[in-house]
C-alpha cells in the first residue's frame, strides 16, 4: 500500500511530531505509516485524509492488488 | 486537535482505568498474593516481602515511566495509539505461542525424566482452551 503522507506533510511544512499531535498518535506511528511499515486502521486513514483535505484514495493507494487475488 | 475514534475511545476508557496508580495497586495485589503463598510455603516473612517488593517495584517503575516512554505505556497496559495497540497484540500472541511451546516441552521433558508433568499439562491445557475459546468468541464479535 503506497501513501502520500510524507509528501503532504512536507508540503505543509509540518514535522512528524506536529502531525502526530494533531492526529492524536505518536510520532513513531506517523513515521511508521510514512515508511509503510504500519498500515493505519480505516478510522485513522480517514482522519489523515480529512486532515489533509483529500479523499482517502488519494492519500492511500494499493499496489495493484485485487481483492480475492492470490 | 482532531482526535481519531481510537483516541476518543481510549480517552473514555482512561476515565475508568486511567490512573497510573491503578497499575501499582494491581501490582500490590498480585505481589501480595505471591508473597502470601511464599510465606505459607516457606514461613519466611522476608521472602514474602521480597516477592511483594519485586512486583510492586516493577509496576512502580512502569507507572513512573509511562508518561515519558511509549514502550513503558504498553508494558503498563495503556498503549498510546492504535499502532502500539497492534504491537501489544503481536507481543501477546508471541508470548502465548512461547507459553504453549514451553508448557508442551515441559510435559514431554517431565514424562521422559519420570517427573510429574501435571503442572505443565495444566498450563498447556489452559493455553489451548484459551486459544480455542478466543477463536470462537472473536468469530462472533469481529
Amino acid at each position: 500500500m503506497q501513501n502520500d503522507v510524507r509528501r503532504l506533510r512536507e508540503q505543509r511544512s509540518l514535522s512528524q511530531g506536529d502531525l502526530a499531535r494533531d492526529l492524536g498518535v505518536s510520532r513513531q506511528t506517523v513515521n511508521s505509516i510514512e515508511t509503510r511499515r504500519y498500515l493505519p486502521s480505516l478510522p485513522l486513514a480517514l482522519a489523515i485524509g480529512r486532515y489533509f483535505g483529500r479523499p482517502i484514495e488519494e492519500v492511500f493507494r494499493d499496489d495493484g492488488h485485487e481483492l480475492g487475488a492470490s | 486537535m482532531t482526535g481519531t475514534n481510537w483516541e476518543r475511545a481510549e480517552m473514555a476508557s482512561k476515565g475508568v482505568f486511567g490512573s497510573r496508580w491503578w497499575l501499582v495497586l494491581v501490582g500490590l495485589a498480585v505481589g501480595g498474593v505471591l508473597g502470601l503463598a511464599d510465606f505459607i510455603s516457606s514461613g519466611s516473612p522476608g521472602r514474602a516481602l521480597i516477592d511483594v517488593a519485586i512486583v510492586v517495584g516493577y509496576t512502580l517503575v512502569l507507572a513512573l515511566l509511562q508518561s515519558r516512554s511509549e514502550t513503558a505505556s504498553v508494558l503498563a497496559g495503556q498503549p498510546v495509539d492504535e499502532r502500539w495497540e497492534a504491537i501489544n497484540l503481536h507481543a501477546l500472541a508471541m508470548a502465548g505461542l512461547v507459553a504453549a511451546l514451553a508448557s508442551l516441552g515441559g510435559v514431554v521433558a517431565a514424562q521422559v525424566t519420570g517427573h510429574d508433568s501435571s503442572g505443565f499439562a495444566i498450563v498447556a491445557g489452559a493455553v489451548g482452551i484459551a486459544y480455542i475459546g478466543g477463536v470462537v468468541w472473536y468469530r462472533w464479535r469481529l
